[in-house]
């Protein structure tokens, strides 16, 4: 809301300079966004919050500026020389058909006006707040809008059939032609202004094109009415048509104003533009409201602002801005501590202000926040982590060990390109759902990029490994932890997933090594080390069928026997897509199917005091056969002696036929309790050769 | 049988061309070795020799092999002494060239500055709790009253799934959800993804971090209130941070306020990020709505409470002066990096 500082003047003497008027607004409530100087003037920019309409005009802020600084607040009070008594020569009828959405409707009529441009000053007024003048009549409604907050209409009357109005809801089908030239369809929602046959206003939001003040207009209906907040909103929204109008009757007109309002431009215009004003006041009020009141306890005050704020400071700052505040029974005072009480009768315009909390607010803005002491409540103790915050933490500690950085990617996706890296076990199964579930739509998307919730935090992820290629970046490795969306028909599920993408240097590049490139194996190892860091009891790998990875690079994961995630390399299809041409590793894991697995408790193993024997075994074995094969088979001796069986070198070449590949393997061989001898050891050595002779065919090399 | 002087002259000759350990090793064998060593031999040979002969002889051999033994120590001293200048010589390294880089990985800012915002909640007493991204018109709104047709609610444009659900726009039905479920005293905190129908620009994302703060209790007043966020603010950024509350209108409390702290940037003093004001609005709060309770089932009039909301994209911007939201989803490495 613009103010301007010099039109504010005209209602309140005030004498500080605008920067001290401006601050102090500002600490009211009323937010001064800027102060602009204009000419000699300056302009205002008020941040009203949408529950004070009452402040949406010179006055309404003069108001609150007069409470504060105790200094009076001059109105213009108007006087039409007309006495209570004078007979109605209005040739006019009003009738509202409508009494939920139309309260009030008050008018006035004028005859004999000359339609032309305003006076200066009157334009200047205007002007120096961002409103274009357009006639002397119009601008009599805006200013008086401007000044005092209700918004007004003016109809030629002689465009109004058999003169009269009726305020109604829209027919079926019913069209107008709004003062902006635009025909708008209207619904039976809708509250019209309507003559004898047809639709003329919409009501509190923009008049008719053909009942406009023209410049042949020389008979007029002033309109003052009172329409209810939300059907006004309704239509405006509807409409896509926000006025000055109708931005103050949503938040709430004040049904008492309209005779002022409507009054003070009938004086206006026979100022400015000439003519009489017919006799009598139009005003259909059929259920007048009677003022409200709300209770306010000494002992409930104290409470909520924490400190004593004196009677009379109350009794008198609620008094300057309008209310009444009567002592209740219980004496107020020193003396009644506790037990004073009043009863507040709330101004009509303060339609923000209906209980006792609202009254404290009051009293409290206006004895300044700034006054409260503060002080820190009266509990003790720590508060608590979220659950599985310390899991968590050994999750993202062991994910910037192997040199990932934290990604944030936005939760809504185009749905094509989010399905491109959905894995069926994600989305859903792990949780237990039955029935497929499907990627959640937003009813009003900002755009198809980003109509629909994420199933998987992998294309977010990509995209932005893809972008960091394309800034120049060659190694890159993100994660994000996040939640993942599907569900259909009103039930929808919520999952927190973790999603890793690499590709580049295993190690940044460095002056002093050389360093291989992201592979399956590196890529593994971080998996396998998640698992290990989590203290899950087994992490395995299976085959994955999953449509976007390569089918001779991927895997199923296992943690604790539970399906829990996938890895491997993203499928050639979509590295191009993403006109990558470098080895993509993906992964993606259901942390509440993880944090679901109970960690395997730490506890101490003696540390192996007797020598460890070492004996390597080379083989030459099919293609096709699997370490672990050969694992189970050394494993299928049930020898308590082998402590350890780890791979140390695997070899395809010239050294071996064609179809079959050399595995080194090392076995950790020990006593529990004394030395093992020489023919132990050969004993140990010859099973394990004959064991994998015959489940895996496997030759000595 | 060669004389002892044949045999010290041997080894003199030898003794001055010892390389290395294991020259050193093959000439004490030679000498010393228990089977086949000169003087070990003569040793073996000594009750060979006639009786008169052999105090004499035998006093000159093992003043011989003393000699021979001390000398040995001497070179054995003097190739280790060697040995160890080499070492000392030939490793020299350029102490200016850098050491290997390691890559360890960074955590989001966002985190970065939620962890610390957490840390120094729950030293307060507050408990985190967190809530679905997914939610109902009732959750968001209504409870928090929110009616529909409210004018609060054009402020929150909203993305909606298919009426009555939602994108949660604050991380309010969390307060709501966890009044259902406890009866006061409750001190929460509940950070998270909300989400508004505002297109991408520099300053506005459809999709940020929020905490929010609840208390509810007996007695809880505005003084309370201001107590607990100075001393958060004066804990998060600097113990000198000023904190201003400013009368403004959040339908979900009454009284509510604006908060404001002293610009971090330019002490107060007036700069483009606090727009010459000196001061920075920070976040929004106030003393929770007695229709919350209602909502909550709460026995009426018996409770107090206060409640905040603050944006955790906001606070990073203004700690690490960032200047455009969209930073914080681009990912980019360069970014990242920047922040631990």
């Amino acid at each position: 809301m613009k103010i301007s500082y010099s039109w504010l003047r005209d209602y309140i003497a005030l004498d500080q300079p605008v920067e001290e008027v401006s601050r102090q607004l500002t600490l009211l409530g009323l937010a001064v966004d800027a102060v602009v100087p204009y000419g000699p003037d300056f302009i205002l920019d008020v941040d009203v919050t949408t529950n004070r309409p009452d402040c949406l005009s010179h006055i309404g802020i003069a108001r609150e500026l007069s409470a504060f600084y105790g200094v009076p607040l001059t109105a213009p009070v108007t006087n039409l020389g007309e006495s209570a008594a004078v007979a109605a020569d209005t040739p006019a009828e009003i009738e509202i058909l409508d009494r939920r959405l139309c309260s009030r409707y008050s008018a006035r009529v004028i005859f004999e006006v000359q339609i032309g441009p305003s006076p200066d000053w009157l334009r200047e007024r205007l002007l120096a707040v961002g409103q274009r003048p357009i006639n002397n009549v119009v601008d009599v409604t805006n200013y008086v809008l401007l000044e005092r907050g209700h918004p007004l209409h003016a109809f030629d009357f002689d465009r109004l059939e058999q003169h009269q109005i009726k305020v109604r809801r829209a027919r079926r089908g019913e069209k107008l032609k709004t003062l902006d030239g635009n025909e708008r369809k209207l619904d039976t929602t809708m509250l019209v202004i309507a003559d004898a046959t047809r639709a003329v206003a919409l009501a509190g939001v923009m008049g008719g094109f053909d009942s406009e003040v023209t410049e042949g207009t020389t008979r007029l209906l002033l309109e003052s009415a009172h329409f209810e907040p939300l059907s006004v909103r309704r239509t405006s929204r509807a409409l896509g048509l926000k006025t000055e109008a109708s931005y103050r009757f949503e938040r709430g007109a004040d049904v008492r104003a309209t005779v002022t309002a409507v009054d003070r431009a009938a004086e206006l215009i026979l100022k400015v533009a000439g003519g009489r004003v017919a006799g009598g006041l139009l005003d259909v009020y059929p259920r007048p409201r009677p003022p409200r009141t709300a209770p306010l306890r000494r002992q409930k005050l104290d409470a909520l602002v924490g400190q004593f704020i004196p009677d009379a400071f109350v009794e008198e700052r609620l008094d300057r801005l309008g209310f009444h505040a009567t002592r209740g029974h219980a004496a107020s005072g020193p003396a009644a501590r506790g037990r004073g009480r009043w009863k507040v009768t709330i101004p009509s315009w303060r339609v923000d202000v209906a209980i006792e909390e609202d009254l404290i607010e009051e009293v409290a803005r206006h004895y300044g926040f700034d006054k409260i002491e503060s002080r820190l409540p009266a509990w003790s103790g720590r508060g608590s982590y979220p659950v599985g915050e310390a899991r968590e933490r050994d999750l993202l500690d062991c994910l910037r060990g192997a040199g990932f950085y934290e990604a944030v990617t936005y939760s809504l996706v185009h749905p094509d390109w989010d399905s491109r890296f959905r894995h069926g076990l994600l989305t859903g199964q792990a949780a237990g759902a039955t029935t497929p579930l499907e990627a959640v739509a937003l009813a009003n998307p900002l755009s198809d990029e980003d109509s629909h919730l994420r199933t998987a935090l992998l294309g977010g992820l990509v995209r932005s490994l893809a972008h960091n290629l394309n800034h120049g970046q060659q190694d890159v490795r993100l994660f994000e932890i996040g939640k993942v969306f599907s569900g259909a028909n009103g039930s929808y599920l919520e999952r927190s997933h973790l999603g890793l993408v690499a590709t580049g240097c295993q190690f940044r590049q460095y002056w002093n090594s050389i360093s291989s490139a992201t592979d399956w194996f590196f890529f593994k190892g971080v998996v396998e080390e998640i698992g290990r860091r989590l203290r899950v009891d087994r992490v395995e790998f299976g085959k994955s069928s999953c449509d976007f990875l390569h089918p001779g690079n991927s895997a199923e994961v296992f943690f604790a026997s539970r399906h829990v995630g996938f890895l491997g390399s993203l499928h050639p299809d979509r590295l191009e897509l993403l006109k990558i041409r470098q080895d993509v590793f993906v992964a993606e894991f259901d942390l509440e199917a993880i944090n679901a697995i109970q960690p395997v408790p730490v506890f101490y193993e003696n540390i192996e005091r007797l020598p460890q024997v070492e004996r390597d075994f080379s083989f030459v074995v099919a293609e096709g056969t699997a370490y672990n094969q050969i694992v189970a088979a050394i494993k299928g001796l049930n020898l308590k002696e082998i402590k350890d069986i780890s791979v140390i070198d695997v070899y395809r070449g010239a050294k071996v036929p064609e179809g079959k590949y050399s595995l080194t393997v090392r076995l950790v061989l020990q006593h529990p309790n004394r030395t093992l001898t020489q023919e132990e050891i050969q004993s140990m050595s010859q099973a394990v050769v004959r064991v994998l002779g015959e489940q895996v065919q496997a030759k000595p090399r | 049988m060669a004389s002892l002087q044949q045999i010290q002259d041997e080894f003199e000759r030898r003794a001055t061309d010892v390389p290395d350990a294991a020259a050193l090793t093959a000439l004490r064998d030679h000498f010393l070795s228990r089977e086949r060593g000169i003087i070990s031999l003569e040793m073996k040979n000594l009750p060979s020799l006639p009786r008169d002969e052999r105090p004499e002889f035998g006093k000159k051999l093992n003043e011989l092999k003393a000699r021979v033994e001390a000398r040995l120590a001497q070179l054995a001293d003097a190739l280790h002494r060697r040995q160890t200048e080499e070492r000392l010589a030939g490793h020299r390294v350029d102490i200016t060239l850098p050491g290997f880089r390691y890559r360890l990985g960074k955590l989001h800012p966002l985190r970065l500055v939620w962890q610390e915002m957490q840390e120094i909640f729950v030293s307060m007493g507050f408990s985190v709790v967190t809530g679905p991204e997914i939610e109902t018109e009732y959750y968001n709104f209504e409870a928090i009253n929110m009616p529909e047709g409210h004018p609060a609610r054009d402020a929150q444009d909203t993305l909606y799934i298919a009426p009555p659900h939602l994108l949660r726009t604050h991380t309010s039905p969390v307060q709501i959800h966890t009044m259902e479920q406890h009866k006061p005293p409750i001190r929460i905190v509940i950070p998270g993804k909300v989400y508004r129908r505002d297109p991408f620009d520099a300053t506005h994302s459809p999709m940020f971090h929020q905490v929010e703060g609840l208390v509810v209790d007996d007695r809880i007043s505005l003084a309370d209130l201001k107590g607990t966020l100075e001393y958060f603010f004066k804990q998060f950024f600097l113990p000198d941070t000023r904190v201003r509350f400013r009368p403004s209108y959040f339908p979900f409390v009454e009284p509510g306020a604006e908060v404001d702290i002293s610009c971090i940037f330019c002490a107060g003093k007036g700069c483009r990020v606090c727009k010459s004001s000196g001061w920075i609005e920070i976040l929004g709060c106030g003393m929770v709505h007695p229709r919350l309770f209602e909502m909550a089932g709460y026995e009426p009039d018996r409770y107090s409470g206060f409640a905040w909301g603050m944006g955790i994209d906001r606070i990073a911007i203004l700690k690490y002066g960032i200047d455009d939201i969209r930073l914080f989803v681009e990912n980019d490495l360069r970014f990242l990096d920047q922040f631990s």
